[in-house]
């Protein structure tokens, strides 16, 4: 079985607040990783979405955003269509802690999402099934 | 109408597709972005990134002044979005009716010089708004609705 990395990315250090709570509810785990955006002037979210992604080589890789509409979660979704991985937005406690806890495949997670318990979203299929706007001017 | 322009090399992204658009009560934001209009994936990628309910279209330079005169006579309260300094100069020059452009981001180069926030401009960027400024348009650098309006002014 390939290994499994979720790394948590968000604004500000919610993603370290994310892994804080998930530490106390669900305990440690060394697979999961939390990655901080803007939260230093010299950030910069193209180098930060490639070092997420190189780390990851050859693992699969789950990256759970906080906003769909975000720059962080654009900055990961530019990436979907040359690097294989899972995207999820909208991402909450309670969805981190299911997932830690049952290690969802992607049809697994699908199902999950499209439950309508969690509020995320798996990006993955917004790629597939996005219609464009028509030009309407 | 046009509410509000803004120079963003993020696009539709937090601040601008929450923050921004709420306080400008916009309902379509334009995207004049050569790059972006020339590119199906990040075209998709806007269009998830839009808040629900608001309207998007995404132009190159020259299809959006093809409908220059259209787009400032919509019903809509509209956002333009430049992805960059050049883009934005080509628009405002050839079509020189807009006062007040705001500077939201821009990205940092070798050559470019901090203006604030998260504004780095280097010589060639310079001139671009210098170019825009003449028409009579003044520049602002503002980050948010809350965070203090700075001007800006590159031809003194």
């Amino acid at each position: 079985m390939i290994e499994r990395k979720v790394v948590i990315a968000t604004h500000g250090t919610l993603a370290e607040g994310f892994l804080s709570a998930l530490n106390i509810i669900v305990g440690e785990n060394e697979n999961l990783t939390a990655v901080n955006c803007y939260t230093t002037p010299d950030f910069n979210l193209e180098e930060t979405v490639s070092r997420v992604l190189a780390e990851a080589e050859g693992k699969e890789l789950f990256v759970f955003t906080d906003l769909l509409g975000g720059s962080v979660n654009n900055g990961f979704f530019a990436r979907l269509n040359d690097y294989k991985f899972h995207l999820i937005t909208n991402t909450s406690l309670g969805l981190l802690m299911d997932c830690s806890l049952t290690n969802p495949n992607a049809d697994e997670l699908r199902e999950k999402l499209g439950s309508g318990q969690f509020s995320a979203v798996y990006c993955n299929d917004l790629c597939e099934n996005m219609e464009l706007d028509e030009d309407d001017l | 109408m046009i509410k509000a322009l803004r120079i963003d090399h993020r696009l539709v992204h937090g601040q601008v597709a929450f923050t921004w658009t709420h306080f400008l009560a916009a309902t379509r934001i334009i995207v004049i972005d050569d790059k972006a209009a020339g590119d199906e994936f990040q075209k998709m990628a806007l269009n998830m990134a839009k808040p629900a309910g608001v309207k998007l279209n995404v132009f190159s330079v020259e299809k959006a002044l093809e409908r220059a005169e259209k787009i400032d006579s919509l019903n809509d309260t509209v956002f333009i979005i430049f992805g960059c300094t050049k883009d934005a100069s080509r628009y405002i020059t050839s079509h020189p009716v807009f006062r007040e452009l705001n500077l939201g981001g821009v990205t940092k180069k070798d050559n470019s010089k901090l203006y604030g926030d998260v504004v780095y401009l280097n010589p060639e960027e310079e001139e671009d708004l210098r170019a825009i400024q003449r028409t009579g348009c003044t520049l602002n650098i503002q980050q948010l609705p809350t965070t203090k309006k700075e001007v800006l002014d590159l031809l003194k």
